[in-house]
């Protein structure tokens, strides 16, 4: 464990030295994309608050995506290409010689960042209940723990998922586009734009058996307190991070034999 | 303590034309090829020892040591070092060796070099005291005490190729691999380095295997050589025999008091001149030295001459030019 807590302090560390950089990675894509998703829902009720579109009126809609943006917050990984990166320009090297592994490496980075991302959505959340309250009436706290314990299993899925992307570069050598449009399909798909069930009935019984609707739109309604069951859902996303890390021992294993440590 | 029979590694690469055109082509049909980085290659080293891998760009040398510390599988062939195969990686392989890469740094570019090395002490599992220890002796040893707060950034690169090399040495590797550590270092910092490797290997006894593309770190390190062209061992012995290569010729050179032209005397013996000519670099047979330097002197205006052992790097052109020198001596070795 001290190898890890020593890793995660060096890059906290790291991660100080390019502080602004960091907070705006973390938070300025969030925002951007939270602002867009009201201007559209916006635009699509008309400014009306009469209406309804589903079960959600223009207020409901709001609210769900301003838990949307917490629950991104918490989960969504910002260093997706740097392992990519990594593996192109021989970088990763160094921890196939010391005896901390890659995996190790990247998970102590994954857990550091999650720690801070943690710590700034609870902050985001402070002030987005101070100034937007009308939007939080109807929460309660246990609904809301669920939900944020929720996120954090989501980002070891995201972690997970963009890990297996990375080491594609074996074979690929870019993998950029196919984490971009991975993580826009699976925004689509987990209801961060459109709620689930405002998709067609048959998508939607479809979705079930993927773990994306566990990604944002579970841990959403959750909070919003008619999510399900907490165990049903934390069991879903374990058995398919546990696919993705088996997948990923296999393409680990395939893919080393094919590493050149460029660069050196 | 080191050994491999018959190890080899073949990458697969394609081929891409210039141009627009080449890329589109490349895009629908991509030629493979296969190249041969490593061919079958033996060798055996004891413990203790320092060998230095000598050859030319592309020959094989890194591709080598990528194998013996695990970073690239073999294609084929056997390794096996203080009992570990590489390619399996092992934790326990992986804390009795060290790796040190002039071109790449190891250390956090934007800490001070001691964040990386409390790092490394957890990596390695070294304990408390034995790290102060270390690092105390290390620091001593290559004058940096004032360098381990400095962001590692902002030092030299000759600094920063010191506090590389402790950190690398912070565990007590049994087996130190050194892949040009002193490339793009100044006189004064090769030298430095150099020293260091001697006086570490005196105290410590461990096993290092060297490249370099300085022929002055293997002649100040190694008593060994081995020689690599196209990803064959060529030559395998004594550094010795390695010089004498070329037979008994000694390298002489004469200044001139002022510019002297081609002189048919000189072009027998390799002569290799400055710009202005007045300088020349002749490879004399041992046996004619004292005929032809007197002639010399009473033919050209000599202000001054001095002989010296052929360098080694001379030895090297002359080998990679004429491959077939290394059949005899690897038959004499």
């Amino acid at each position: 464990m001290l190898k890890w807590w020593q890793t995660i302090k060096v890059h906290w560390s790291n991660t100080l030295v390019y502080r602004v950089n960091f907070l705006l990675m973390v938070v300025g894509p969030v925002l951007v994309f939270f602002f867009v998703k009201v201007s559209l829902w916006y635009s699509i009720f008309e400014g009306n608050t009469e209406i309804r579109i589903g079960n959600y009126s223009l207020s409901d809609m709001l609210t769900y995506h301003l838990w949307t943006m917490i629950i991104m917050l918490i989960s969504r990984s910002y260093n997706f290409g740097k392992l990519s990166e990594d593996i192109r320009l021989g970088r990763v090297s160094t921890y196939l010689i010391y005896p901390f592994s890659l995996w190790e490496f990247q998970a102590t980075n994954f857990v550091s960042r999650l720690l801070i991302q943690i710590f700034i959505a609870l902050f985001c959340l402070f002030i987005l209940m101070t100034t937007f309250s009308q939007y939080f009436n109807n929460f309660e706290a246990i609904n809301l723990a669920k939900g944020l314990l929720l996120a954090v299993v989501v980002s070891v899925f995201w972690f997970s998922l963009q890990y297996l992307i990375g080491l594609l570069t074996f074979w690929l050598e870019e993998t950029w586009v196919i984490a971009v449009i991975a993580e826009t399909a699976i925004q689509l798909l987990s209801g961060n734009m459109i709620p689930l069930d405002l998709f067609p009935e048959w998508a939607a019984r479809l979705l079930d058996y993927t773990p994306f609707p566990y990604v944002t739109f579970v841990p959403v309604k959750m909070i919003m307190g008619s999510g399900g069951d907490l165990l049903t859902a934390l069991g879903n996303l374990v058995f398919w991070i546990l696919i993705l890390n088996l997948i990923i021992l296999f393409v680990w294993r395939k893919g080393l034999k094919l590493y050149t440590g460029a660069g050196m | 303590m080191i050994t491999c029979q018959g190890l080899y590694k073949n990458f697969k690469t394609y081929q891409k034309e210039p141009g627009f055109a080449g890329t589109l082509k490349s895009f629908f049909k991509r030629e493979y090829e296969t190249k041969s980085a490593v061919k079958p290659f033996d060798i055996e080293i004891p413990e203790g020892e320092i060998v230095g891998l000598l050859g030319p760009n592309g020959a094989g040398k890194t591709t080598l040591i990528k194998m013996f510390t695990g970073i690239v599988v073999p294609s084929g062939g056997t390794v096996n070092i203080i009992g570990f195969n590489p390619a399996k990686r092992d934790r326990r392989y992986r804390k009795k060796i060290a790796l040190v890469m002039g071109q790449k740094s190891q250390l956090w570019w934007d800490l001070p070099a001691m964040d990386s090395f409390q790092l490394l002490q957890r990596y390695y599992e070294i304990a408390e005291r034995d790290f102060k220890k270390r690092v105390g002796e290390l620091a001593e040893l290559l004058d940096v005490q004032k360098l381990l707060n400095v962001h590692v950034r902002k030092l030299s690169l000759g600094e920063r190729m010191k506090v590389e090399l402790m950190s690398c040495l912070l565990h007590k590797p049994e087996v130190i691999f050194l892949d040009e550590p002193t490339i793009g270092l100044d006189l004064i910092a090769q030298r430095n380095i150099r020293q260091f490797i001697r006086d570490y290997h005196h105290r410590n006894h461990c096993t290092i295997l060297l490249t370099s593309h300085y022929m002055a770190d293997v002649e100040a390190l190694c008593s060994r050589l081995v020689f690599i062209l196209e990803g064959e061992k060529r030559f395998d012995g004594d550094i010795t025999t390695f010089s004498n290569l070329l037979g008994s010729e000694k390298n002489v050179v004469f200044d001139f008091e002022n510019s002297v032209e081609e002189h048919p005397l000189l072009i027998p013996f390799d002569p290799h001149w400055n710009d202005d000519h007045t300088r020349v670099e002749l490879r004399i047979p041992h046996n004619r030295l004292k005929e032809v330097t007197v002639q010399i002197l009473e033919c050209l205006p000599v202000v001054e001459f001095n002989t010296e052992k052929l360098p080694i790097e001379r030895v090297m052109k002359t080998v990679m030019e004429n491959p077939a020198l290394l059949e005899s001596a690897q038959r004499e070795n």
